[in-house]
């Protein structure tokens, strides 16, 4: 299986849709497969991050307003459009890309740090100065049980 | 909102949330020291993991929690079982689940959970048949990642762990082992209680019944002793004891922790020329 199937079937799996067969074979290439395994991991965190997320609640006046505007008759400015124009200057626009791309680059260091291994965690940083772990699971062997006699 | 997301990402560990189970990742160092090999096991109380003994023949085995490698302080195996207790003299588990005298029956829903320090494996099984020594054959194939995983049950119990592949032999092919926890609960649990397997001498020697004797599963009694308490109690060389309390039992050591532990009468189920009766074994 290709890293770009493995990477559909991720999402499959995540979403409750893929079949048993799909999740074994993907099972067995994240074994072998460290960015695969990365990729799952992330889209993980961020599934269950969106999910923790809180709805937003309606601003507590929003009924005053809407009655106000109700009796003034005025059902075209609605509070978002004026809220649009107030954003559309170039100057908010600006103010608001930075933290994003500060946000990103944060991202993108924390991914570019576990790939060398000096960082394992975005909230637990602790320095390993070992290089980067490899790790191989245990094989599989047969099923037995030795019958040895015991005295008590 | 997407600044919301990104940021609640940044200051989250993605790994947290996998460790909050008692699914725990045991490792042991390669031969030439190029990579670690590793294993699941289960946590079963702050200071005591189960694994598989196959797995802990070398002496630098460790449980890995998250990057840090903690080493057991000492052991107690099981080989008849395939099993091993690595326990630490510190709290180190602060998620554990302690087994209980329960087998799954066939087709019930199972859930394996393979700890490994790369993710959690949680894969969907059930038991398809019971094999003749009380371990169940699960709906798996033979995947290396799931070695030494524990599996719960629907109610989120703990009811085993994965021991191995099993080739059933009527064409379905390979498909892994579970030992349920009904096989090594006494075990685990005069571990814990350090007990020890000190008994006073209960005046037998015992074996597993397989199937290859052609009799009934249980414990087969090969010596009684004269003027013991299983001679006293009416026990007879060659009786398989079947019950006790009427639970299945298959190892000696089953009945051997339960003598210890019983603080009441225990009703065993023997099986004598084909007849089976019941024996009391009053409490010591």
């Amino acid at each position: 299986m290709k890293c770009s199937e493995a990477k559909i079937l991720i999402d499959y799996v995540l979403d409750g849709e893929a079949s048993y067969n799909e999740e074994q074979t993907l099972r067995f290439h994240l074994n072998g497969c460290s960015d695969c395994r990365r990729v799952m991991l992330m889209n993980k965190a961020i599934s269950k991050n969106v999910k923790e997320l809180h709805e937003p609640s309606p601003p507590e006046d929003l009924m005053d307003m809407v009655k106000a505007r109700l009796k003034s008759g005025n059902y075209n400015k609605t509070p978002l459009q004026q809220k649009k124009r107030f954003l559309s200057s170039n100057r908010w626009r600006i103010a608001a890309v930075i933290p994003f791309a500060a946000t990103l680059f944060f991202i993108y260091q924390t991914i570019q740090n576990e790939h060398s291994g000096s960082t394992y965690t975005t909230s637990h940083i602790e320095e390993i100065s070992t290089p980067e772990i490899q790790y191989a699971p245990a094989p599989v062997v047969a099923y037995s049980r030795p019958s040895s006699v015991s005295t008590f | 909102m997407l600044n919301l997301i990104l940021i609640s990402l940044l200051f989250s560990s993605p790994f947290s949330s996998f460790t909050n189970t008692s699914a725990i990742s045991v490792g042991r160092n390669s031969g030439n020291g190029d990579f670690i090999e590793i294993c699941s096991g289960v946590a079963i109380s702050p200071n005591h993991a189960v694994t598989l003994f196959a797995f802990t023949n070398q002496n630098d085995v460790f449980v890995i929690e998250k990057d840090s490698r903690i080493f057991p302080d000492s052991t107690v195996s099981f080989r008849d079982m395939g099993l091993v207790m690595l326990i630490f003299n510190e709290e180190v588990f602060s998620k554990f689940e302690q087994p209980r005298n329960i087998s799954p029956p066939n087709g019930a829903a199972l859930l394996i959970l393979a700890n490994h320090p790369t993710g959690l494996s949680a894969i969907r099984s059930f038991p398809m048949e019971h094999l003749d020594d009380g371990a169940l054959l699960l709906a798996s194939p033979p995947a290396s990642e799931l070695m030494g995983a524990p599996v719960f049950d629907a109610y989120d119990r703990l009811a085993g762990i994965v021991t191995g592949s099993y080739d059933p032999g009527d064409g379905r092919g390979e498909l892994m082992a579970l030992l349920p926890c009904n096989l090594w609960y006494y075990w685990a649990e005069s571990v814990l209680d350090e007990a020890g397997l000190n008994t006073k001498q209960f005046g037998v020697t015992a074996m597993p019944a397989t199937s290859g004797l052609s009799v009934a599963q249980g414990i087969l009694l090969l010596d009684v002793e004269a003027n013991s308490i299983a001679s006293d109690c009416g026990l007879l060389e060659g009786d398989i004891i079947t019950k006790i309390n009427n639970s299945r039992v298959y190892h000696p050591e089953a009945l051997k922790t339960t003598i210890l532990n019983s603080t009441e009468d225990l009703s065993l189920t023997v099986e004598r020329n084909s007849a089976e009766i019941e024996i009391i074994i009053p409490v010591r």
